[in-house]
């Protein structure tokens, strides 16, 4: 039994649906032609018992519970990331922080000494005590500079260092502050803070 | 204060972190994605089940989003896909359940004794429209479903499923007439 179909059929679902620009024109077909108003009919109970269905998937609506959604943060992805690694990569990762610590010092230390007008370049005695002409002295950590504890007792913070960028001396400059440098070395009688304190200590 | 951008900013905001946009995004499709999940896999649980897994499988994927398609049908898609995903696994379990022995809507059974009669009679047609609808092929389930449940225009439904309008159309009329014919013999065989 073959089902018979009308060429506007596919017209009748845009006509049910209210999706239909030229209802009228339809309207005027749906007189004349016995398939799409008895499909027209059929339609609009099944549409009545879809509803059906529809109100009782409405009432069995339960808003969705999503867990924490959290994204986990970098650091938090990649310690997991470590920690469900195998040793290998564990050892990998440790000694990858180790060189990157390393290199940071290193890198800090090298920063620090140039800062200090060139250091390096400079002979530096054992136990020279800075002068009072020196022009980066100025800050109390400068107080006491022995090659042994120069990197532990200069902690200059970031800002501190951005200023001591923008100070930090032209070539002719470097040079006269050697020049200073090594007449101090020569100096002897130069004024230490030690002695300053003390002598305020009398007044 | 979410509740008042467009799909498209909260996707923006949840791919910044913003957990409460993607929140909203869920309470906003929510509804419509349990539905077309209701609607394909015929089970209440299921549809819970699968509607929750869209959501979580879209934020997830939020990055590859490239906002070439709407939301929503990009929504639609990835829950078309996880119903695909759950119906193929249970065909493949060993308790997969005949289409006209399945569990019955979850509360119809346990109501009827104290239900008025009209609505154990809005409860029993809703069952058999249920699983005429479920009977339907895939591809004629899906658009009847976007339309009838979710009220979406047959331009919406196109572009979700990447059809030409003209066959959304087709393909609806082929599934209510395939309906009106499943759902006589169920009433017949009652
Ligand atoms: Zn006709």
């Amino acid at each position: 039994m073959k089902e018979q179909k009308c060429v506007f059929s596919d017209n009748l679902v845009s006509y049910i649906y209210d999706e239909m620009e030229n209802k009228d024109a339809f309207e005027a077909h749906l007189t004349e032609c016995q398939i799409c108003s008895e499909e027209l009919e059929m339609f609009k109970t099944l549409r009545v018992s879809l509803s059906a269905l529809r109100e009782q998937v409405d009432s069995e609506f339960e808003p969705i519970s999503i867990p924490v959604i959290e994204k986990p943060a970098f650091w938090k992805k990649l310690l997991e990331a470590i920690t469900l690694s195998n040793p290998l990569v564990k050892i990998a990762f440790a000694s990858a922080l180790i060189i990157i610590f390393s290199l940071t010092f290193y890198l800090l230390t090298l920063q620090r000494t140039s800062d200090l007008g060139l250091a390096s370049n400079v002979k530096v005695d054992e136990k020279i005590e800075p002068q009072r002409s020196f022009p980066f002295a100025e800050s109390k950590e400068h107080e006491v500079f022995t090659k042994e504890n120069k990197t532990a007792e200069v902690k200059p913070i970031k800002t501190e260092r951005q200023t001591r960028k923008k100070l930090k001396p032209s070539a002719r400059q470097r040079q006269q502050l050697n020049l200073d440098f090594a007449e101090s070395e020569e100096v002897e009688e130069g004024i230490r803070l030690v002695d300053l304190f003390e002598k305020v200590g009398e007044v | 204060m979410t509740a008042n951008l467009t799909d498209e900013q909260l996707i923006r905001k949840s791919l910044d972190g913003d957990n409460e946009a993607f929140g909203e995004i869920v309470k906003r499709w929510e509804r419509k994605i349990f539905a077309l999940c209701y609607g394909m896999l015929g089970c209440k649980e299921e549809a819970l089940d699968v509607t929750q897994e869209t959501f979580m499988l879209a934020y997830r994927s939020l990055q590859s989003f490239r906002g070439e398609a709407k939301i929503s049908s990009w929504l639609h898609r990835i829950a078309l896909n996880q119903c695909l995903t759950k119906m193929r696994s249970k065909k493949n379990s060993a308790e997969e359940i005949n289409i006209e022995s399945e569990p019955s809507l979850s509360t119809a059974a346990s109501k009827k004794a104290v239900s008025p009669p009209e609505l154990v009679e809005t409860k029993e047609r809703a069952e058999l429209v249920r699983k005429a609808v479920r009977s339907l092929p895939l591809e004629l389930r899906q658009v009847v479903i976007m339309k009838e449940f979710e009220d979406m225009t047959f331009q919406q439904i196109a572009e979700t499923l990447n059809l030409p309008v003209s066959t959304v159309k087709s393909r609806l009329y082929l599934a209510l007439k395939q309906l009106k014919m499943k759902l006589e013999e169920k009433i017949s065989a009652v």
